[in-house]
């Protein structure tokens, strides 16, 4: 009798464990009965989410104002920038460093909706919109 | 605790606002607000019971009373106003210290420092409102000459009138009673009339404080730690209070001012900021159109509050600051009231505008024509909003900003914006034969405000039609040196009167010369019965960043049918926004400066994200653990304890090593990495000199010169094996305190997890199938394997080796698969004094 470990197969649906081997700890963990799975975080992602939306809330308005059609800089699209190419990837180094040190436990799952890619995904977004207001804010100072 | 006083931050700095706006100059103060004081005279009255003890034991009035502090300190720097500053405090008695009045904002630091020692006044056992109120009547009764108006009154309580203590000076200055329960219940009547007996003020608080002519500002903190006690005399003081405040105006009680109660948080600095305003007559102003670059030209007065309270706010007008900034607010108050010209907009940081209040001021202006040509069907009159600017044609308000509504007698009439000359067509049907008086209405869009000033005009009727309306409808932004195409759209003012209009254009006056406008000569004539267009372009001869203006007169006829032309009016102009002329897109700066952005957020963020990986990859603190080695075996495959007593308490050992390198004390080595990949794993490295190492948790499995493991471990379980592969040290790193049981669990689990794991010639079959019948009953979970896919592992390799027969194992546990691998009996220890397992 044997305590199947394999690895749901992926897009099955199912949450993935990925802590390292050996998911056999003295501190608690397997010792005391039922411990809670540890997952990905979630907050940060909301984070990064954020500010993905409101950097391309930027991005369209700055663009419906005709951002860099003349040697004026918008302020939108340089908040654009710094929501979603600055500030979206501080939330994304925040999600990284938090994700990794959940990764370190043993009970490490990943829930089946894939949040780490979710992130990845997500930040990229946020980083190309804001990459489009420094392109209007490029436009602007290229006309001086 | 950084919340309540966040929230203490934005009482006080909301009421500094509130405060701010009444001193604005009466030039730019509007209508509604007050006139301007050359002086205003603030009193802070600062509660110094014992009850703030337990509801602010933080003593965050004091920040408050700072921050408010330099709120007016800005302000007043701002404005050029003066502002005297008196701080006073009130419990057992209540005292100004005429001494320690403030000149803002020259003597802001000393007055910050006299707020500050009421941090230590709070053991008063009143809390005696008649003794502040009277005696800031008699403060701004001694400010001799100076109106009303600029007498303020902050007043900081925490509670409600209570009278604890019946030896205290001042009760007797007012009140013969030593009473409790009648002071208590005497507390309307000395306030509010008519005094009660025994009473010693010479006329009701209320009366002193309307003679004083001050305004009061109350700030009530209802923080959490009240006493039923406190509770109860609160319930008998409120009636008072709100009577102070909110009864009607002719009640002789009714005083000038306002309070906030600062129970509800963020929230109630915000209503407090919102009524605040109101009460000067400032109306809110949503926030959004602050994002758009509102007209300066209609801004009177601006005055907004950022939902961060610790962000710094500025007011941008063209993009230079303008006003005061603070953190969490700013205010703009022009001191020639609204500019002509530019766009306001409102840098909130980090934070959002959570409100904004403005005092607008604009105009409602018929342009063109003032008449109708009564035959024609319909007629159209052209309206445009101004603020304080030019109200030359093209120059109006644009409707994002403000809207109109208009009516011809009683009846409502057309209304359509015409973006191409910044105005409303106002539609007039006709034909009419006496004219119609025109009544138009405008206000600003998403202003809480009163319209603008109407305006009434009687429209005359010609017996000819009104000159049409000529307006560029092309673009208006040019690149470079180029010619661009557009029209000059004819609309006629009277409509399908049968008769034809023509247009002769003349030389127009461009400022640039460099713009240069093309446009036909000859006179173009068409059908009045709608709108027409003549081609025409527009043309720079420079590369420059500029803005064009054009100046085309035209001149216009009409001829009704089977009659003669009639010359309609003197020469117009036909309408052009300012054209934008910028220099041509230079891809190569372009490229360069998108990259230096690119680079910029790339940088300093995987720069951010490496340093946090690098610092992620430091090892425990070794200080926090403790170390067991003890000899192993391989016998019959199996990696086993060499002694197999359970570990004791004298084996643990200390940790050596650093958060870069571990020593696990056989032998083993844990490093600590370094990365250049900031998305690179967490993990660390153990290896062993001239042997093999298996390490759990890791990355990798089996025995290995180095294995990768996480580098933020838990606990740690390492096996050094020597040269020959039969025997070896087994180390365990635990955290200080883990009980004996748990590690000698963890052992045993770790020497059968292992035991898959032995290199080829020192491993033996010793599993069976997990699904065949053993023959001695055992599965091959008794060695220790998490897993089937180790089983599997463990089927191949007993293919291609030689068939040992496996040593007896104990039965297996439901609850776990892995089962300690059953050791032989242990033999005669090296060490039998300490009866410690051997190193």
């Amino acid at each position: 009798m044997t305590i199947p470990q394999s690895a749901p197969p992926r897009g099955s649906g199912a949450p993935r464990q990925t802590g390292v081997s050996g998911g056999f700890s003295v501190t608690g963990r397997g010792n005391r009965g039922y411990q809670p799975d540890v997952s990905t975080p979630t907050i940060p992602i909301i984070l990064i989410a954020g500010c993905a939306l409101i950097s391309m809330a930027l991005t369209g308005r700055a663009f419906m104002d005709h951002a860099g059609s003349t040697d004026s800089v918008s302020m939108l699209a340089f908040g654009s920038w710094i929501v979603g190419s600055f500030l979206g990837l501080i939330a994304f180094t925040f999600f990284r460093s938090k994700d990794l040190s959940c990764q370190a436990e043993p009970r490490y799952v990943e829930p089946s909706w894939r949040p780490r890619l979710v992130a990845v995904l997500v930040a990229c977004m946020g980083w190309f919109s804001g990459l489009v207001g420094a392109f209007f804010v490029a436009q602007a100072l290229a006309r001086r | 605790m950084k919340f309540v006083r966040t929230v203490m931050a934005m009482v006080f700095l909301g009421l500094s606002s509130f405060t701010a706006i009444s001193f604005a100059p009466a030039s730019f103060a509007g209508a509604q607000t007050q006139s301007s004081c050359s002086k205003v005279e603030f009193l802070l009255m600062m509660d110094q019971s014992l009850s703030l003890q337990s509801t602010d034991s933080n003593n965050l009035r004091v920040q408050g009373a700072e921050e408010l502090i330099r709120s007016l300190s800005d302000t007043a720097k701002a404005s050029g106003e003066k502002i005297n500053l008196a701080i006073g405090g009130f419990g057992n008695d209540a005292k100004i210290d005429m001494a320690e009045e403030f000149q803002l904002p020259e003597n802001r630091t000393e007055a910050k420092t006299a707020v500050q020692r009421f941090a230590n006044l709070n053991t008063d056992l009143n809390t005696d409102y008649i003794l502040a109120l009277r005696k800031s009547s008699e403060y701004f009764a001694s400010k001799l000459g100076v109106p009303g108006k600029c007498k303020k009154l902050v007043w900081f309580t925490d509670g409600a009138y209570s009278i604890d203590n019946f030896s205290a000076p001042g009760l007797g200055t007012y009140s013969d009673s030593r009473d409790k329960r009648t002071l208590q219940s005497q507390l309307q009547a000395q306030v509010c009339g008519p005094l009660p007996m025994g009473s010693q003020l010479r006329e009701p608080l209320s009366e002193l404080i309307r003679q004083g002519g001050f305004s009061v500002q109350m700030i009530d903190l209802r923080a959490a730690g009240e006493s039923p006690q406190d509770k109860a005399e609160r319930a008998e003081t409120e009636p008072v209070i709100n009577r102070m405040f909110y009864s009607d105006i002719g009640d002789p009680c009714r005083i000038n001012g306002t309070r906030v109660q600062a129970d509800t948080a963020d929230g109630l600095a915000k209503d407090f900021f919102r009524e605040g305003q109101k009460a000067l007559g400032h109306f809110e102003l949503k926030c959004d159109l602050l994002n758009a670059g509102y007209p300066a030209s209609m801004v009177n007065s601006l005055a907004v509050q950022n939902s961060n309270p610790s962000t710094k706010t500025r007011i941008l007008l063209d993009g230079k600051a303008v006003g005061d900034e603070e953190e969490g607010f700013a205010g703009y108050y022009p001191k020639n009231g609204p500019t002509s010209a530019g766009k306001i907009e409102v840098d909130a940081g980090v934070g959002s505008l959570s409100l904004c209040f403005a005092d607008l001021r604009a105009t409602a202006v018929l342009q063109g024509n003032q008449s109708v040509f009564g035959k024609a069907k319909s007629s159209y009159l052209n309206i445009a909003v101004f603020g304080s600017g030019d109200d030359s044609p093209g120059g109006g308000v644009s409707d994002k900003f403000a809207v109109i509504d208009a009516k011809v007698g009683e009846s409502p009439v057309s209304v359509e914006w015409n973006d191409a000359s910044k105005s409303w067509r106002v539609k007039i049907d006709g034909p009419v034969s006496t004219p119609p008086e025109l009544t138009v209405n405008s206000r600003a869009v998403d202003w809480a405000g009163p319209p603008f000033t109407r305006v009434t005009s009687g429209i005359s009727v010609a017996t000819e039609p009104p000159p049409p309306q000529v307006a560029w409808t092309g673009p208006v932004t040019i690149e470079g040196k180029k010619q661009v195409s557009g029209n000059l759209q004819v609309t006629p003012a009277s409509l399908d009167t049968g008769g034809t209009l023509c247009v002769q254009l003349q030389q127009a006056k461009v400022e640039p010369t460099s713009l240069i406008v093309g446009v036909p000569l000859e006179e173009k004539c068409a059908k009045d019965d709608k709108p027409f267009t003549i081609p025409a372009t527009l043309e720079t001869t420079a590369s420059e960043n500029k803005t064009g203006k054009v100046e085309l007169p035209f001149t216009a006829t009409y001829t009704p049918e089977d009659s003669t032309p009639i010359s309609l009016g003197s020469s117009e102009n036909v309408i052009f926004s300012p054209i934008a002329m910028t220099k041509p897109l230079n891809a190569e700066s372009v490229v360069i400066v998108t990259a230096l952005f690119l680079l910029a957020s790339v940088i300093f963020t995987m720069g951010g994200l490496l340093g946090v990986t690098n610092y992620q990859l430091r090892l425990p603190d070794p200080k926090k653990f403790r170390s067991v080695t003890l000899p192993v075996s391989v016998v019959d495959g199996a990696l086993v304890r060499t002694n197999p007593e359970s570990l004791r308490m004298e084996d643990y050992e200390l940790v050596k090593g650093t958060r870069s390198s571990f020593d696990m004390g056989n032998g083993a080595l844990v490093k600590r990495r370094f990365t250049a990949n900031p998305f690179g794993a967490i993990t660390a490295r153990i290896r062993s000199k001239g042997s093999k190492v298996a390490a759990r948790p890791a990355i990798s499995k089996g025995f290995e010169k180095a294995a990768n493991i996480p580098a933020r471990f838990q606990e740690l379980g390492a096996v050094n094996l020597d040269a020959s592969g039969e025997a070896g040290v087994l180390s365990v790193v635990v955290p200080t305190g883990t009980k004996l049981e748990n590690v000698n669990r963890f052992v045993d689990r770790f020497l059968g997890d292992l035991s898959l794991q032995l290199p080829r010639e020192t491993s033996g079959p010793t599993l069976t199938s997990p699904d065949s019948d053993s023959s001695d009953g055992q599965t091959n979970a008794g060695n220790g394997s998490v897993g089937g896919v180790n089983d599997n592992a463990e089927k191949e390799r007993s293919s291609s080796v030689s068939v040992r027969p496996a040593p007896p194992r104990p039965p297996v546990s439901p609850q776990s698969a892995i089962r300690p691998v059953s050791a032989p009996p242990r033999g005669p220890t090296k060490n039998p004094g300490d009866g410690a397992p051997q190193r």
